[in-house]
């Protein structure tokens, strides 16, 4: 049986290592496209160039929003982009509270589309936006995110290749000031590490809800939004990929969203994106090790799949072995009592059990905090905190385990997460 | 748009080159591990020779003394490794999930031999000399026979750590050593008996507390006694320099 164990274990750390090492193999392989992207949407003359943009709907389905939706809205009107070319398209989803009274006072804005209809769920609204737009690109942007000024300018070159179906942007938390937030930020900035890689390789598997732009007519060819287990953003990407469009990601457009900021909101939110993306690949079980899907079905689904039951049975194998550890010092305590020197800190390195897997997991650690690093160096904002990482490090392995398990759980159960 | 948009093939060489890389960080920490592992087993060897030679350098000299005199004859005799060696190699044993590594073993074998020789050694001092060291047999054996021997491991090595003059010798019956089964043929120690001590003609079975092992041990009250005069002495010491110096700087 330990045989058993050690060979999963270490299997499982293979994997863990090739993928992280394939993504770094990737970004070396790209790094001078990265370059050549950075340079090519530097300019933010628009007024020179009007004639060449697009026209763009950013729709705003809206529930109960009526604390972050003015924010939501001032930060699209303050996007450079042409304002005769941009539209801005309020789904009002049958909110209960002052939502609709809120967004009233834009009734009159020439750049602003007010809709109410009754509830029905957030991809219903969106469906009734994209029903009543006429503009060549679509995008949505959820009400508790704002974008940088910049977004539009950084996403619209990329379409100028016409297999692009959908362009990414780069995810940040939006003002992370408690342990929650931050630990959230490093994770969200691996994400924009990890989401350019992945658009390489033609492997994005979210179209996220916060500002991914669509080139309209995709709608025409995949279909509509669909309840897709509440992960519509995460179904719409794959089933893109499923028809062959391009999703590529522009890392320098840059969407800020507000995290949970407590254990229980974060729960839900993960448990929700967690049980999404195993039920909707199940639902799309024929791309996975299917070689017509390239790099999404040869590598990223199957990871990405494995890596839940791996952290659930790493994880694990980490806390019975910490319980083990604990219940030998209480032990050792109720035999011999404190007074005792065994645990004593050493500097003879004799003291110290370095075996191979603590060495592959400090390479991987190394991997991770550089992914990290250069999250944030790829959107250019300046941040120099460190905290974060650490906060990343320690909290997530230990309640990363809540939701994936809970999530499991449900999709045996065959029961959808809810919103909120 | 095409009407048929195009996928990025699969490029086969970055999963190969990505492979290779993985292969070759495994490899290396593998690489690591073995350096590191061989390097200790060295060590502990190292340790094991110097055991060695010491016994025979104290065997040979008691042989030239014996006749004459015992009056050179103290504690330097012994040597000062064992117990350094034993939490050495217990260390090595918990690190290494497979108890029966060969190396291991050989090493265990290797130090219950010295062991056994040291006790000889001691013994035979102890009985044509004015010489008695403390020192305790302790039989163990693995967790299936002897689940308490981990918690008498615990009380041991902290009356090592407490009373380094204590002489501790620890005995694996798993071992398959002629020499370590005529030591426990002597002593009568059984299988079923474990953990079993035997502090000089005394011999104890089954678990016993700290407080229980010093009260089968009276020279430890003297060592102790010893050293708390050794600490009054020293802070007594310590208190006239310090009255001292104030003195000398107030006559200044």
């Amino acid at each position: 049986m330990q045989y058993i164990i050690e060979a999963f274990n270490y299997s499982s750390l293979f994997f863990v290592v090739f993928f992280s090492v394939f993504l770094m193999v990737t970004l070396i392989e790209n790094r001078k496209k990265i370059n050549g992207e950075t340079a090519l949407i530097s300019h933010k003359d628009v007024s020179a160039t009007e004639s060449d943009y697009p026209t763009v709907t950013i729709m705003v389905p809206v529930f109960n929003e009526q604390n972050t939706v003015d924010k939501t809205i001032q930060s699209l009107l303050n996007l450079n982009y042409p304002k005769d070319k941009l539209k801005i398209m309020i789904v009002d989803d049958g909110s209960k509270d002052n939502t609709w009274q809120i967004v009233k006072k834009y009734d009159n804005h020439p750049q602003i589309l007010l809709h109410q209809k009754e509830n029905g769920g957030k991809y219903t609204a969106l469906n009734y936006g994209i029903a009543n737009c006429s503009t060549e690109m679509i995008g949505c942007l959820d009400a508790d995110s704002e974008v940088d000024a910049d977004a539009l300018l950084h996403i619209i070159p990329y379409f100028d290749d016409s297999n692009v179906g959908a362009v990414t942007p780069s995810l940040k938390i939006q003002n992370p000031d408690n342990v929650l937030g931050l630990m959230q930020s490093a994770e969200y900035n691996m994400g924009v590490f990890t989401r350019k890689i992945l658009g390489f390789l033609d492997a994005q598997y979210v179209t996220p809800g916060p500002f991914s732009i669509f080139r309209k007519a995709v709608f025409a060819k995949v279909g509509n939004y669909r309840h897709a287990h509440n992960t519509e953003d995460l179904e719409m990407a794959l089933r893109l990929q499923e028809n062959h469009f391009k999703i590529v990601n522009a890392h320098k457009a840059i969407v800020y969203t507000v995290g949970p900021r407590t254990l229980y909101r974060l729960y839900k939110q993960r448990v929700r994106w967690t049980g999404g993306f195993i039920q909707n690949a199940i639902d799309y079980k024929r791309m996975i090790l299917n070689p017509k899907y390239g790099n999404l079905g040869m590598l990223i689904l199957p990871i990405a799949m494995y890596s839940i039951i791996i952290t659930i049975c790493l994880l694990g194998y980490a806390l019975i072995k910490t319980i083990y550890n604990v219940v030998d010092t209480y032990n050792k305590i109720k035999v011999v009592g404190w007074d005792f020197n065994l645990n004593a800190f050493s500097l003879d390195w004799w003291m110290y059990n370095i075996k191979a897997p603590t060495i592959i997991g400090l390479v991987t650690l190394a991997l991770v905090i550089f992914s990290i690093w250069y999250g944030k160096k790829l959107t250019g904002v300046k941040d120099k905190r460190m905290i974060d990482i650490v906060y990343f490090l320690t909290l997530y392995s230990i309640i990363s385990p809540l939701w994936l398990i809970t999530s499991i759980y449900n999709t045996i159960r065959n029961k959808d997460a809810s919103w909120r | 748009m095409n009407e048929k948009p195009i996928r990025k093939p699969i490029d086969w060489k970055t999963y190969i080159i990505s492979f290779f890389i993985t292969a070759l960080i495994f490899a290396s920490a593998f690489g690591v591990n073995n350096l590191l592992s061989s390097k200790k087993e060295a060590d502990i060897k190292s340790v094991q020779d110097q055991i060695a030679l010491d016994i025979l350098s104290s065997e040979t000299q008691f042989d030239l003394l014996k006749e004459v005199t015992c009056k050179n004859v103290d504690d330097s005799i012994l040597s000062q490794e064992i117990n350094s060696l034993a939490t050495k190699l217990s260390l090595m044993e918990s690190s290494n999930q497979n108890s029966s590594d060969p190396e291991l073993i050989y090493l265990k074998k290797y130090y219950s031999l010295l062991q056994i020789k040291d006790y000889i050694l001691m013994q035979r001092l102890s009985g044509q000399c004015d010489f008695k060291p403390i020192s305790i047999l302790y039989f163990y054996g693995n967790k299936d026979v002897c689940p308490k021997c981990v918690d008498m491991g615990y009380v041991l090595t902290k009356l090592r750590e407490s009373y380094p003059e204590v002489r501790i010798y620890s005995f694996d019956t798993n071992l398959q050593l002629s020499a370590l089964n005529t030591l426990r043929t002597i002593n009568k120690i059984s299988e079923t008996q474990l953990p079993a001590v035997i502090i000089g003609d005394k011999t104890v079975t089954g678990f016993r507390t700290y407080e229980d092992l010093k009260s089968l041990i009276p020279q430890l009250k003297v060592l102790d006694k010893q050293k708390a005069d050794l600490e009054k002495a020293n802070k007594l010491k310590a208190t006239s320099s310090i009255s001292g110096t104030s003195s000398k700087s107030v006559s200044k």
